[in-house]
């Protein structure tokens, strides 16, 4: 063999070794919408980037931040992303009703542990009792903010005849402003936005989305998939899915450090608000199942969300669980 | 044989008038957008056929959501016309009036009004509160300027003739500009105030759509986020012919002011 051909096929050995290695090492790429990011049920999507975790596992993801509700779900159903994670269940049941091409793959949360309504100190709102004639505030229609403040103003009708009026205010922050500048009575908050300012006295709490009983016991919020991707890379949903629960292990596990992690996002000093497992503990926050999805069916058409009830089928096709620690 | 041979020509100047060939393009877009969803070319979550639209319409009527929305968006589109009118002709007259005035300030009016100023909405919640006032300070601000660039702009553009002839008729200043000055400069007011109606409705739907507010922009929204598809073209194709309802209106006030 003359050296001209030594070198042609030492070339090509080469090529081939090289694209061999890349294919081993390239990570599956996931895109994943996280809403409200920063706060303790979206924070560890970002933490699985930063700290290398996803990569680690195989993973290559990347993130689109929203302000909740159905514009989560506009990134999935676009194709823009293939996971939408901790998504009101009402606008998941509505954009199934209207053809979108979406899946539930898992739970989120369960009940209404986590969000509450803060008003000003110098308010006099005490409790849900007070707020005749009040604006509460929500995300954006379908959110779970949206669910719980549905929910909540029919306890609040129910109780004293009386209404009090939903506004939509779109992100945590344009809503703290707006309540801050008195446009809106009582705005919305998840661990561990404006915790500080509880502590401070600036706000206090007044409305708990616990009240919400209707919503006890259900997946308020799940995680969904667009149907294409989850066809094609059922893997990846899960492999991303097993990763983002394991980040919720260990962030259980190591509160101190969790809720440190999450409190600088908001530039808050994590040893005056306490722990985030005191405010939401982790049997709230599992990957599966979906509960309560036949009473979600029923309270989407009371809200209006759609006009009959989804079909025993149309539920089938739509929940389909990809990860589920007890089973795998 | 005569009578006969003049309505076919009539109607056949009438069927290629530039008017129905128009509608004809449009029935036939629409005709299309019914087929491509029907055939499954295009996804129904995506595009709402015109059929499933004019049902929506008909549901949101008679629910009387969509009646609701369009009272409240056209009591707020006839606030705010109300004030442009006024303020924007009488500060459009005194930029006129008082040339240095109006050399200083008629760049920076219309840099305001090239600017994306629905987004100022947050300040203007602060300041006018969570209220329909809020809505209406906003399309002021788009309302207004139109009117007064254009009526300074008409009153600057008279003929010198016309001026002429009313000073060597010896009239009154008032009798000047009532009966001289007003009507020459109406053609040119007219186009500010239907660009005010048509950049105000913008602003007033863009406001409500972000605010939560109300009206049909509001409702646009809520329907949107409630992936109510063929609800959200409905809402969406009655602001168009909205739109498009007070651009013609205003052209034939126009038309008749003009001549009388």
């Amino acid at each position: 063999m003359d050296t001209r051909a030594v070198i042609r096929v030492a070339g090509i050995a080469a090529t081939i070794i090289a694209a061999s290695a890349s294919l081993v090492n390239a990570a599956d790429k996931v895109k994943v919408v996280v809403p409200h990011s920063g706060l303790w049920d979206t924070r560890f999507v970002g933490y699985g980037i930063e700290s290398g975790i996803f990569k680690k596992n195989g993973l290559d993801v990347s993130v689109i931040k929203t302000r909740g509700g159905a514009e989560t779900l506009q990134a999935a159903i676009t194709g823009n992303a293939d996971i939408a994670i901790a998504t009101g269940t009402f606008s998941v049941i509505a954009a199934y009703d209207a053809g979108a091409p979406l899946r539930i793959i898992g739970n989120e949360i369960e009940g209404v542990p986590d969000i509450n309504w803060y008003v000003r100190a110098d308010s006099k709102i005490k409790s849900l009792n007070d707020m005749a004639g009040r604006t509460h505030a929500y995300s954006r229609p379908g959110s779970s903010s949206h669910m719980v403040s549905l929910e909540l103003a029919e306890t609040f009708k129910n109780m004293t005849g009386k209404t009090m009026k939903l506004v939509s205010t779109g992100g945590f922050s344009d809503t703290y402003t707006q309540v801050m500048t008195g446009q809106v009575d009582a705005g919305f908050t998840v661990f561990p936005f404006r915790f500080d300012k509880i502590k401070q006295g600036v706000i206090r709490l007044a409305l708990k989305g616990s009240d919400a009983t209707a919503l006890q016991g259900v997946s308020v919020r799940v995680q969904v998939a667009h149907a294409k991707f989850l066809k094609e890379r059922r893997p990846v949903a899960k492999k991303f899915l097993k990763v983002y629960w394991e980040l919720y292990n260990w962030a259980y596990a190591n509160p101190k450090q969790s809720t440190a992690l999450v409190a600088k996002a908001w530039k808050i000093d994590p040893n005056t608000i306490g722990v985030a497992p005191d405010y939401i503990a982790q049997k709230y926050m599992t990957p599966a199942p979906v509960r309560g999805i036949d009473k979600l069916n029923q309270l989407a058409v009371k809200h209006k969300f759609i006009k009959k009830p989804l079909s025993k089928k149309q539920l089938k096709e739509l929940i389909d669980i990809v990860y589920d620690p007890r089973s795998s | 044989m005569r009578f006969v041979s003049a309505v076919h020509r009539r109607l056949s100047r009438f069927v290629r008038s530039p008017e129905v060939a128009g509608l004809v393009w449009l029935v036939a877009l629409l005709a299309l957008l019914e087929l491509s969803v029907g055939m499954g070319w295009v996804a129904k979550w995506v595009i709402a056929p015109p059929s499933g639209i004019y049902e929506a319409t008909i549901d949101l009527f008679s629910e009387g959501v969509l009646t609701d929305s369009l009272l409240l968006t056209l009591g707020l589109v006839g606030v705010t016309m109300s004030i442009a009118i006024v303020v924007g002709i009488t500060a459009g007259f005194l930029l006129f009036r008082f040339r240095d005035f109006g050399i200083a300030y008629e760049p920076w009016l219309g840099a305001l009004f090239a600017s994306p100023l629905p987004l100022a909405y947050p300040i203007f919640l602060v300041l006018f509160g969570r209220s329909y006032t809020t809505i209406v300070a906003m399309a002021l601000a788009y309302a207004t300027i139109s009117i007064i660039i254009n009526t300074r702009e008409g009153l600057m553009g008279i003929s010198p003739v016309l001026i002429n002839v009313g000073r060597s008729f010896n009239v009154s200043p008032r009798t000047m500009l009532w009966k001289i000055m007003f009507p020459a400069a109406i053609p040119t007011i007219f186009a500010g105030i239907r660009l005010g109606l048509i950049y105000g409705l913008l602003a007033i739907v863009a406001v409500e759509f972000l605010t939560d507010l109300g009206g049909l922009g509001r409702l646009v929204s809520d329907l949107n986020f409630r992936f109510k598809v063929p609800e959200t073209y409905s809402a969406i194709a009655i602001i168009v012919l909205l739109s498009a309802l007070f651009f013609l209106g205003l052209a034939r006030v126009e038309r008749w002011l003009r001549y009388r």
